[in-house]
């Protein structure tokens, strides 16, 4: 990890919509750091604020109705957020890039795919229209394409291979930090596994600082170092991939195993978490977790928990393991 | 594609089969008496049935249709009642001024509603985005021959800029243009804004943007790519209403034009050239659809694909 300076580091990000039925916060004071060639698993259900993270991350939220609030956003350490316009333009594809979540919706269905990836090559890499086809050809074998079809348009391509051609634009300029949103949602099972092959060579190839936003547990096991797990806008826990999968704690995340299939214990019922993730427009107060929480006091009805470390990369926020709160997790709590 | 186009002129044939039969049927309908209205009211009964024999109006219908129909194969398009001249003479002399204003009119339509739509659609609610759509809607909502005749009051008549009609220089083509151009800028200015605003909230917008593309060229070459359809789509329906505007506004400005021919003819009930007119119309609407659906494939490649 070069200098100690994270690669990517979001600091007290907060993102508001502003519709007409109301003020949507979508992204309540998120902060989290990736390392240069370490992957992040930002995990929750959908509605969470994963997308507007990202998003965010882009400087791509739409205005209006998006607005972001307050926060830093710092690439190796440069605030992105003091950036004009055009010196974002310039981030945007080259330092930092995208594959968005619906490969389908995501190409521009007039243009040859050849076109779309030229189009990121000679904005960022200032080459010949000739050197920009050979790479643009490049980046499609690289991506399992043959690189002839760069002629050919979306609506030629299947599924999982207008991703790889999303996945393609997004590498071809080898970015420091790559945002994938739900990259293999949309595929099926055995393209999943190409592709999060492919994404896991390309990390080691470039060290790409990477950020992978799924609900998926099974590909957050398979590829992150850090998992942050996201409700109503918030981390609510953060922590190494051990430390998550076999020390979570808060119950939020205890759920989320909880509704995973056990192939050893095939008898055991799912036990899917109940209630419904609150209407960003009008959040509960206390945590925003304890209408759903199966532990829930009074005090978390009332007071919003603070970000409590565990240890110097894993952190909750959880009454329960606030000093002084009073609140425990009843018997229930131990897992296993 | 070339089978396609065959495929397309070859539908053209009962379609213009079709538009002959229904003008029969309306001119024969319509009460009047041809031979009476070309010799006047006091020729004598002999003088009108030697007329009518001598046209063959006293076929039936079937005949006489029958009879239009091979004429035109051999490229005969009758006579006129009145004057005897040959039909198709008569509409070549005028066509170049009716085309004139027909592809100045559609230009200007564009040239001023396409950039106006986009705008809008980039500026959505804003004052710029309100007062244009208005204009639009004002546009769309006044008659053409009324716009025609307040311009002529005001440019003509009130300032003396511009002659209130007449053919021949750049400045008799001003009035007619905007007044035949204006309902057609004004819905192609609105069908564009509408699909602009659709399409800017496509993920491939997003895509492009994310790419590190400026706003602008995302619009300009990501967007205008995907709104040329339902533009051309528009234009080309829109060619048809002009084209139906022609024959009121050329007749407004004195424009030496099919349209002014034809309006003539119907009143003298000359229906060799109200025959000759509409066809030729037809012939036109029908080449411009055609035009804009094989424009279509040079936009979209998803249309190209099932042009076959």
């Amino acid at each position: 990890m070069s200098n100690g300076i994270p690669e990517l580091k979001v600091e007290n990000l907060v993102v508001h919509y502003r519709t007409e039925d109301g003020l949507v916060r979508a992204v309540n004071d998120v902060s989290f750091e990736v390392q240069r060639g370490a992957t992040m698993g930002l995990v929750g259900e959908t509605g969470a604020g994963k997308t507007t993270t990202a998003l965010a991350m882009m400087r791509l939220i739409p205005s209006p109705p998006g607005e972001m609030v307050s926060g830093r956003i710092l690439f190796a350490g440069k605030d992105i957020m003091e950036y004009s316009e055009k010196e974002m333009d310039k981030v945007r594809g080259d330092t930092v890039s995208m594959v968005f979540q619906d490969p389908m919706t995501s190409l521009n269905p007039v243009l040859t795919v050849g076109e779309q990836i030229a189009e990121v090559i000679m904005l960022h890499q200032h080459l010949s229209r000739e050197e920009a086809r050979r790479k643009t050809c490049e980046m499609l074998e690289l991506v399992g394409i043959p690189g002839a079809r760069a002629e050919e348009y979306p609506h030629q391509f299947s599924g999982g291979m207008k991703q790889r051609v999303v996945i393609a634009i997004a590498l071809a300029c080898n970015p420091q930090i790559l945002i994938a949103d739900e990259p293999t949602t949309a595929l099926d099972v055995t393209i999943q596994a190409q592709v999060l092959e492919m994404m896991r060579g390309l990390k080691k190839q470039f060290s790409t600082a990477m950020i992978l936003i799924t609900h998926d547990l099974g590909v957050v096991a398979d590829i992150c170092d850090m998992v942050a797990i996201m409700y109503a806008g918030r981390i609510i826990e953060y922590g190494t991939l051990a430390d998550i999968f076999d020390d979570f704690k808060h119950p939020y995340t205890e759920g989320l195993f909880g509704s995973l299939p056990n192939l050893q214990k095939r008898h055991e019922k799912l036990k899917p978490i109940k209630g419904l993730m609150p209407d960003p427009c009008s959040l509960p107060e206390g945590c925003y977790f304890h209408p759903r929480c199966k532990y829930a006091t009074d005090a978390c009805r009332k007071i919003r928990p603070e970000r409590t470390y565990l240890s110097e990369n894993h952190y909750v926020e959880c009454l329960a393991y606030q000093e002084g709160s009073g609140v425990t997790l009843g018997e229930e709590a131990s897992h296993e | 594609m070339y089978k396609y186009i065959l495929k397309r002129l070859l539908t053209l044939i009962p379609v213009i089969l079709g538009v002959i039969l229904i003008i029969f049927l309306i001119m024969d309908l319509t009460p009047g008496d041809p031979a009476r209205l070309v010799l006047g009211n006091m020729a004598s009964e002999e003088a009108l049935e030697s007329f009518r024999q001598e046209q063959g109006l006293n076929d039936p219908l079937p005949i006489r249709y029958g009879r239009y129909v091979l004429n035109i194969c051999r490229g005969d398009l009758g006579a006129s009642y009145k004057t005897g001249r040959s039909v198709l003479t008569e509409l070549l002399d005028r066509f170049p001024a009716s085309m004139l204003l027909a592809a100045s009119s559609i230009m200007f339509a564009l040239v001023i509603s396409v950039p106006l739509g986009i705008v809008s659609a980039v500026k959505q609610n804003s004052i710029f985005d309100n007062v244009s759509m208005v204009v639009a809607l004002l546009g769309i909502a006044m008659p053409a021959f009324w716009l025609g005749l307040i311009v002529i009051i005001a440019f003509s008549l009130n300032l003396n800029w511009l002659p209130s009609g007449g053919y021949g220089t750049f400045k008799h083509l001003i009035l007619p243009t905007f007044t035949v151009g204006a309902s057609c800028a004004a819905n192609i200015a609105r069908i564009t804004r509408s699909s602009m605003l659709e399409i800017i909230r496509q993920d491939y917008m997003r895509t492009a943007r994310a790419k590190g593309v400026s706003k602008m060229t995302v619009i300009l070459h990501h967007g205008m790519r995907n709104c040329w359809i339902p533009i051309i789509t528009v234009a080309g329906l829109q060619f048809g209403t002009l084209l139906g505007g022609i024959v009121i506004i050329e007749n407004v400005f004195a424009w030496p034009g099919v349209g002014n021919f034809l309006l003539t003819s119907i009143t003298s009930k000359d229906t060799p050239c109200v025959l000759g007119a509409i066809v030729l119309f037809t012939v036109v609407f029908s080449v411009v659809n055609l035009v804009v659906d094989i424009i279509y494939a040079f936009v979209d490649p998803r249309i190209k694909a099932q042009y076959k």
